[in-house]
Parts: structure tokens; C-alpha cells; sequence
């Protein structure tokens, strides 16, 4: 997997408004977007910028248990998770146990980058 | 002010003993700094701790046990206890953010690994906060 780009893109979405704003309008689109920006012959970033179907499949469907089992940072997931899903998918309290049996089957993953 | 800032959240990260060096490293920075000032060593870091993962905000510790010796290391001055227990493996069963309380080890080294002057893990809703200090004159 493209785990480090995994990452970036869930830094670069928690910490800049537009980008997250673009990101819930249309997670396709965003991905489009971010991945002609990164995905570039002088990316320094060795797997390129480009991410895996199953990567893309889980950030367009917010599947934050996937991305967890793949070995995406777990501090930066977490807080992406919050940024995109409170509140306009559920509050905080129904995100903390719904995240929590999300990534709960997939015990501790390695996340290494 | 001399912050202790390092890579304690992204694998890899260093061993406990390159945290104990870079301690040291500091410790002989500031004490042949030709002024003389009152220098104030801040790090910032966690006792077992866990975000994004299955045991965040459970209300308690994650391992109340790891946070007892961490807190005991850093009351009896015991660097090398700390050195030998904060393995990867160790932190990561602690916790998925316990890698944070390497950043300790390395301040417990800027000290010489005198005792500390104040050890507590204080008990809040997230864990044990750590708070630790050495006053050294």
C-alpha cells in the first residue's frame, strides 16, 4: 500500500479547511484532484502519490476500519475521522463507538511508514 | 527554553537509548554554554496512551501497570530501567501513542538521571496524565 500517502492526504484534509470542505463535498473528485497534484515523475515520496483502488474505495467510503487494518496512522486517522464525520454524520459520542468497533477486529496493525 | 520536540508518533521511531543519548548530548550542550542563564528544558509526552485505536477513551489507562514503573522510573532516577523497558514492542502494548513517553526518558538524561523532583500520573478521564519535573540548581 501507499501508506505514507495515505497519510499525507489525511494531514493535508484535517488541517486545512478548503481541503476538508472539498473533501466532504465529493471524495471522488478530491481524490482526483490531490492525486494530479501528487502523483508527479518528481514526487519524492517513493511509492508516488498515487493510492491503491482499495485505499480509494475506503476514503470515498469513509471506511475508517479499513484504512486502520491497511496501517494508516491511527492519530492521524482519528482525527480525520472526526473532521469529516462530526457532526454532519454523527456526533462525537456515536463516532467514538462506532470508530472503536470499527478498527476493534484489527487489533493493533503495524502503521511503519 | 530548550523544547525536546521529536518524531515519537511515526514508526520508525528511535530506541529509548538514542533518546537517553540525545539527553545527554543536551545536558552537555547547556553546561558548556559559555552565558550564564537559567535554561528551562520542556518536553512534552505521554504515560500509556492510545488514540485511533480499539482502547482510546475507555475512561481509563490502557495499562495502569507500565504507568506505575514509568512514574517510578522517573521518581528514582532510573534510566536505566526506563532505557530497558520502553522497547517498540513494549510502548505499543501500552499503548498506540505510549511512544510519546520516550521524550521523558530523554529529559530523565538532560538530568543526569537524578531523581525527579516531582513524578505523578495524575488519573483523568484519558488515563494517566504524566507530569515530571527536575529542578536543578
Amino acid at each position: 500500500m501507499s501508506r505514507y500517502m495515505v497519510n499525507k492526504l489525511m494531514w493535508e484534509v484535517d488541517r486545512s479547511d478548503p481541503a476538508l470542505a472539498a473533501f466532504k463535498a465529493d471524495p471522488a473528485a478530491f481524490l482526483d484532484d490531490w492525486e494530479s497534484l501528487t502523483d508527479r515523475p518528481a514526487s519524492p515520496y517513493p511509492e508516488g502519490g498515487r493510492l491503491t483502488a482499495t485505499e480509494r474505495g475506503a476514503f470515498q467510503t469513509l471506511d475508517y476500519g479499513a484504512l486502520y487494518a491497511l496501517g494508516a496512522n491511527p492519530f492521524l486517522l482519528w482525527q480525520f475521522a472526526r473532521s469529516v464525520s462530526v457532526p454532519e454524520e454523527m456526533g462525537l459520542e456515536e463516532l467514538i463507538t462506532w470508530f472503536r468497533d470499527a478498527v476493534e477486529p484489527h487489533g493493533h496493525p503495524d502503521f511503519h511508514t | 527554553m530548550v523544547p525536546v520536540f521529536t518524531n515519537c508518533n511515526a514508526p520508525p521511531i528511535p530506541t529509548a537509548a538514542r533518546f537517553a543519548a540525545l539527553g545527554a548530548y543536551l545536558a552537555e550542550s547547556i553546561g558548556s554554554y559559555p552565558a550564564s542563564r537559567r535554561v528551562l528544558v520542556v518536553g512534552s509526552g505521554h504515560l500509556a496512551h492510545e488514540l485511533g485505536g480499539p482502547r482510546q477513551f475507555l475512561g481509563v489507562s490502557p495499562d495502569p501497570e507500565f504507568d506505575e514503573m514509568a512514574v517510578s522510573w522517573m521518581a528514582r532516577g532510573d534510566l536505566d530501567s526506563a532505557q530497558g523497558s520502553s522497547s517498540f514492542q513494549r510502548l505499543t502494548e501500552a499503548g498506540n501513542e505510549s511512544y510519546q513517553f520516550l521524550n521523558f526518558i530523554t529529559c530523565l538524561a538532560v538530568a543526569g538521571g537524578r531523581p525527579a523532583t516531582m513524578a505523578e500520573g495524575t488519573q483523568t478521564r484519558f488515563g494517566n496524565l504524566p507530569f515530571f519535573a527536575w529542578e536543578m540548581r
